[in-house]
Formats: C-alpha cells, sequence, structure tokens
C-alpha cells in the first residue's frame, strides 16, 4: 500500500522543463522528463507545480511562490531540464525565452544554481536541487565570455557546457543533484527521456528506499546504462536524518514524521548492508544512520557502545553532526561514562563548525551553568544570536525570550517577535506549544509586533491588541503550516 | 525509554502552561465536602487507593500524560494536585520492577510539590476536590489552593522541582541501564519567567 498517496503540503516539488527555446536548439526530451517527473513525484504524495517552457519573469515568480511555501515543508525539491551553462564558477538555467550572447546575459536573463537554492533553502528537513541540464551547449563559441572563463568544447547530444556543471557548495542539509560528474557529459537517451531522469524516476518511486542509497542506486543504473560514459553525481551533504521519498515500505514505519532514531531503525536489513559498506568507504552520513539504529532500545540491534564507536568514527573524521550525538551521549552517559569535560569539547568542536544545534546547546549551558561551566547569560547571549542568525528555531526562541526580557541593549520587541515569527515559520513544535497555551509569558509589546507580523504575512486579520485570542492563534498555527 | 521526556513534558507543562483566565478554567473543583452529595462515589473508592496498579511500563508515559491534563487547568490548586498525582502514580508503580528510584524521587518530588503549597497556601480559600467532568479521575485528598499573590512564586519553585526531578530521574534512567533517553530538553531560564529549550 502505497504510504503517501495523496498530496502532502509537508513535502513539495517544483518541477521545470525547458524544451522550446526562441533562440537556442530547442530540446526533443527535457518537456517529457518534466512531465513525467511531475507524474512520479505526485505518484509518491508531493505536492507538484509543473512548468513547462515558461520564461525568466514567469520562473521568477515560481520560485518565489516555492519559497515562501518552502518554508512550511518538510522537503522542497526542485527538479529542471534543460539547457545549462557554466559561466565564472557559477551554474545558469537557461529558461526558454533567453536570448543569451554574453557573459552578462547569462547572468541577468537566467537562473543561478544559487537562486534555486535559495527557494529551496528554507525547507525544514531536507532541500533537494536536481539539475538535469546537460545535452548540448547552445552558446557554442558564439559567448563572448570574460577572458579568464575556459572556453568550453561543444558537444553534440549532451544538456549543456561540454565542462559539465561547476561543483555547489549547498548548506548543510541540502543536496544537489547533477546528472552527470565534472567534466562528462549528459547523454539525451534514445528513447523519450533521458537516461538520467529514467532512473531516477524509476528509484524514487521504490517505497523504504533511503535516499542517500536512492542517488546511488540512480548512479549505477545510469553508468550501466551508458556504458560507463556518464556519472551522475550528488554534492552537498544531507542532515543525519533518513529520508525516504516514496514513504515507507510495506511492513515497515511510516518513518515521515518520526524520530531520526525510530526512522533509522526502520531501515530494511539489506539496506544496513550498504550503509555499512557505505560507512567502511568513510561516509559520515551512514556511520550516523548505523549509531542511531543501535541506540534505539526498542530494537534488537540496540547496542550503545557500538553506537559510540560509529559517532566516534565520524566525529574524527569532522562530522559536526556525529560530534553533536556522541557530546549527548558524554553529558548522559550512554554508552559510555558521564564525561563532562569530553561532551563540552565535542559540543564546541561541532559549534566551531556552525552546527546550529550545539551553538543553542552551548547557550543553553552557558545561560544555566551546566557541563562545568559558570552561569553566564552574557556569554549565552551571543550563542543564542548565533544559532537563531543560522534558523535555528530553538535558539530563535530562546533569543527572542530573552529579547524580550530586555538583555539586548540593542534589540527591542520588534525583534523579538521577528524571531518568534522565524521560529514559528522553521517548524518548531515547542515554540507552537509555547505561544499557543502561554503566550504572557511575552510582554504586551512583543505580542502586539508579532500580531502584526502575522498579519503582514496575512496570516491574522484582527486587531494589534496584543491578545492572543482565537483570532490570533489561528494565524500562530497557520503561521507554523497547520491550517484548520 | 520515553518515561523522562514524558516527564519533562507533562508536568513542566502542566505549570507552565497555566490558562490565562484563571477562575474560568478551574474544572470546577468540588468542595471538600461534596464527596457525599453526588453519583460517583463508585468511582472515588476506586480511585482512592491510587487507582489500578501498573503492570506494564509502558504504561508510565501515558499516566505522566494525564496528570498533565488532570492538573493543567487546576489554576490555584495545579502544585497541590501535582503532588496529589505524583503520589497516586508512584504507590501504582510498587509491582513495576526496577522502578525503585524512580518511585523514590517520585516520592520525594511530591513531598517537595506539598511543601510549596504549605509555604504559599491561600487560607481563605476551601480545600477543593478536582474530578473530570467523565468522572474518570478524582481526586484522593482534598487538594490545597495557593494565594493568588503566591501563585506566580509557587510555580517558578514548583517548575524549579520538577527540573530537578527530571534530571535525577534521567541520571538514575542512564546510570542504571545506559538506555538512551532524552535528557532535560526545556528549562526554566534563570532569573525570568520564560523558559528556554535545548535543541531536539
Amino acid at each position: 500500500m502505497p504510504v503517501l498517496a495523496h498530496a502532502d503540503s509537508r513535502r513539495i516539488a517544483l518541477v521545470m522543463g525547458m524544451s522550446e527555446y526562441q533562440t537556442l536548439p530547442s530540446l526533443d526530451n527535457t518537456g517529457n522528463d518534466a512531465a513525467a517527473m511531475a507524474a512520479t513525484l505526485k505518484g509518491i504524495g508531493f505536492d507538484v507545480t509543473l512548468s513547462v517552457d515558461a520564461g525568466v519573469a514567469e520562473i521568477e515568480q515560481l520560485l518565489e511562490d516555492f519559497s515562501f511555501r518552502s518554508e512550511v515543508a518538510d522537503l522542497a525539491l526542485i527538479y529542471f531540464a534543460g539547457h545549462g551553462i557554466e559561466v565564472q564558477g557559477e551554474n545558469f538555467l537557461i529558461p526558454v525565452d533567453a536570448a543569451v550572447n554574453s557573459n552578462l546575459d547569462v547572468q541577468r536573463q537566467s537562473l543561478s544554481l544559487k537562486r534555486l537554492l535559495g527557494a529551496v533553502d528554507r525547507a525544514r528537513k531536507m532541500r533537494i536541487v536536481i539539475l538535469d541540464s546537460c545535452r548540448n551547449n547552445p552558446l557554442g563559441d558564439a559567448i563572448a565570455l570574460n577572458s579568464d572563463i575556459t572556453e568550453t568544447t561543444d558537444t553534440e547530444g549532451t544538456r549543456g557546457a561540454g565542462g559539465g556543471m561547476a561543483a555547489a557548495d549547498p548548506d548543510r542539509g541540502t543536496l544537489v543533484a547533477f546528472a552527470a560528474r565534472d567534466g562528462q557529459v549528459a547523454l539525451d537517451g534514445n528513447g523519450s527521456n533521458s537516461p538520467y531522469a529514467l532512473a531516477l524516476m524509476d528509484k524514487m518511486a521504490e517505497p523504504g528506499l533511503e535516499i542517500s542509497l536512492m542517488f546511488r542506486q540512480v548512479r549505477d543504473s545510469v553508468l550501466q546504462q551508458t556504458g560507463n560514459l556518464q556519472e551522475p553525481h550528488t554534492y552537498g551533504s544531507l542532515t543525519g536524518v533518513p529520508f525516504y521519498l516514496a514513504g515507507a515500505a510495506e511492513g515497515q514505519v511510516d518513518v515521515a514524521s518520526i524520530e531520526p532514531i525510530d526512522a533509522w531503525a526502520s531501515l530494511r536489513s539489506d539496506q544496513e548492508e550498504q550503509l555499512l559498506a557505505l560507512a567502511d568507504q568513510g561516509d559520515t552520513r551512514s556511520m550516523l544512520g548505523l549509531a542511531y539504529i543501535r541506540l534505539n532500545p526498542n530494537e534488537g540491534r540496540f547496542d550503545p557502545t557500538a553506537a559510540v564507536s560509529f559517532l566516534q568514527t565520524a566525529a574524527d573524521a569532522g562530522s559536526p553532526e556525529a560530534q553533536f550525538e556522541l557530546a549527548k551521549l558524554y553529558e548522559r552517559g550512554t554508552g559510555v561514562a558521564v564525561d563532562h569535560a569530553k561532551a563540552l569539547a565535542l559540543y564546541r568542536t561541532a559549534a566551531d563548525q556552525d552546527f546550529a544545534d550545539a551553538i543553542n546547546d552551548l547557550g543553553f549551558l552557558h545561560y544555566q551553568g551546566g557541563l562545568g561551566l559558570p552561569a553566564d547569560p552574557q556569554k549565552a547571549l551571543t550563542f543564542f544570536e548565533r544559532a537563531a542568525d543560522l534558523r535555528h528555531p530553538q535558539a530563535q526562541f530562546n533569543f527572542a525570550a530573552l529579547i524580550d526580557d530586555g538583555l539586548i541593549a540593542d534589540k527591542g520587541p520588534d525583534d523579538s517577535a521577528h524571531y518568534l515569527y522565524q521560529a514559528l515559520r522553521s517548524g518548531s513544535a515547542d515554540v507552537l506549544d509555547l505561544l499557543s497555551k502561554r503566550p504572557t509569558m511575552f510582554t504586551g509589546e512583543t505580542r502586539r509586533s508579532l500580531q502584526a507580523m502575522l498579519k503582514k504575512n496575512d496570516f491574522y486579520q484582527g486587531s494589534i491588541d496584543g491578545d492572543f485570542g482565537p483570532g490570533t492563534q489561528r494565524g500562530i498555527r497557520r503561521a507554523y503550516g497547520i491550517e484548520d | 525509554m520515553n518515561l523522562l521526556r514524558v516527564v519533562m513534558l507533562s508536568l513542566l507543562m502542566a505549570v507552565f502552561f497555566l490558562p490565562q483566565s484563571a477562575m474560568a478554567q478551574t474544572d470546577s473543583p468540588t468542595s471538600e465536602n461534596g464527596d457525599t452529595d453526588g453519583g460517583r462515589s463508585g468511582d472515588f473508592d476506586r480511585e482512592r487507593d491510587a487507582g489500578p496498579k501498573l503492570s506494564d511500563p509502558n504504561e508510565v508515559a501515558p499516566r505522566l500524560a494525564g496528570i498533565r491534563d488532570h492538573c493543567g487547568g487546576a489554576d490555584v490548586y495545579v502544585v497541590d494536585c501535582l503532588a496529589e498525582r505524583l503520589d497516586v502514580l508512584e504507590k501504582s508503580m510498587d509491582q513495576l520492577a526496577g522502578y525503585g528510584d524512580a518511585r523514590r524521587i517520585l516520592r520525594e518530588t511530591a513531598a517537595q510539590l506539598r511543601q510549596i503549597t504549605q509555604d504559599n497556601v491561600d487560607e481563605n480559600r476551601p480545600k477543593a476536590r478536582m474530578a473530570s467532568a467523565d468522572g474518570s479521575f478524582r481526586s484522593t485528598r482534598p487538594l490545597a489552593a495557593v494565594s493568588a499573590a503566591q501563585k506566580r512564586r509557587a510555580i517558578s519553585q514548583a517548575v524549579a522541582i520538577l527540573a530537578e526531578a527530571e534530571t535525577q530521574l534521567l541520571r538514575s534512567a542512564d546510570a542504571a541501564s545506559g538506555r538512551a533517553v532524552h535528557y532535560q530538553q526545556i528549562a526554566a531560564a534563570l532569573g525570568s519567567n520564560k523558559v528556554l529549550l535545548r535543541s531536539s
């Protein structure tokens, strides 16, 4: 039984196909790929927006809408099939109405990969951009590139510049998937879809297939289909939260909304074998998954000591998430003896890598005085602010609370309300609970500012009176992503 | 394993989330003498001896969640309500093996909560029993109210007691069994009416 057969606003997708180019060579299969991809995603429960042959203005509007909706989605995915080009180390995707003759034209009339990443950026758990965007180089020698740009050779039957797309450097928790590796071209395929699109659609729809393993299998499939000519590649790092695009397999727990520790535990044993193999190759996310499985006391595989060992290896390899998880184990004495100094050192190592969970917890520990630290609210504030500005929901709440207490010299009710609003939008259930049930924790001024923000964003129509009645409560839930 | 997390979420939330409109939500505490005039005495007798004994540790979490529901609307009676419910829960756990430490902590917590009520008691307000509308729950003893003027202070003391209990429970569970548990996710901020959240 398909677990997610209905459209689910927690998983949203924007699918774009560019086929009938006005000034560039048209592409035959991109429209088919987009339509088929949209159908596949719908079939596994995504709320899909399909756009074929849109111009740059329309795309801009689509991206803006998608970006807003992604704030309350768990997963936001963009798929683009069309011409792509790399200019000065940056990737651009070209809409059908672009007339690109120069480097400047490309930057003005195309969509940068950065822009696409910005549109998925606020999704709560996972962000994916898939570019099936090399078929041939539409610009060839005609483009007037800056002298520091290496010319790429025209290659027939591919979706972009001969040099392929530039490597992306997305934020943590964001995955960029390219049809081909750097320096390779992507093949069009002989049928009506590209080999990459075919493999993706096939694997995406398989229930119970964890996402990192899914992209591995897509790669293997494309390599096989193309006689090793094309090797799809992914950039970026997924968080340790497992994700099953097509939902759970039969007999598996539905993992869409449960804790990572339970979600990993539902991994089928054949996939655990694959994780073990990947961990052996140094893949830290696989190590995390294996650790989570062993930390679940409801599982036959419960083995905290082994979990510590996986986490230690991943932490040593530099994974901030593993460092953070290991710190928690040392703080609590799970699988190891309690060691506050070690826990603190690990929190700090993770925080040094801008891992927001660790930064927020350091703020908490500094504020309350924990793990041997003296209570130092002023020091705590800098941590909360830093994590809040990394859009960490609990830190946003904490910082808002302390602004409201008047502890930050240059910030007032509007700033507090701003962070509260952001915390709601980033999906913290704790924040939703606290604001719903105990709003008077905040001053009247902050409450009025929050009402004004809700109103500005069309979540609330009532008066700005600081009274959190049913209308404001509904607005708070809507901002969080719950429609009554 | 979620015992501790639920302790935190249930009990801390019960005191944090006091309804804004004070008297309207006291769930009609019946007067101390009200026992005799209702038709619920059968239920009451069953509840009096701490309700059914728990035979499955997994029942602890729902019972804690029930405490939150029962006491969350108790306004000035909330602290004594928590004390009374924790006592009842503790007694109902006496057949669970390996929960000695947890029971001791619950017992001590209940005693401390009772003390908070005594220290802040409102002499002018009658003692009252809490009962749910459907009769599924009724307090086993009359509850004392804290004075409205002292309510905030009493609640902040209760929050501190519950946070400490949570910490103790975490330590006892972790050290004893090495199980993965959720540690303190939320705590009253020192010197503030706010709570602070840890990363989840």
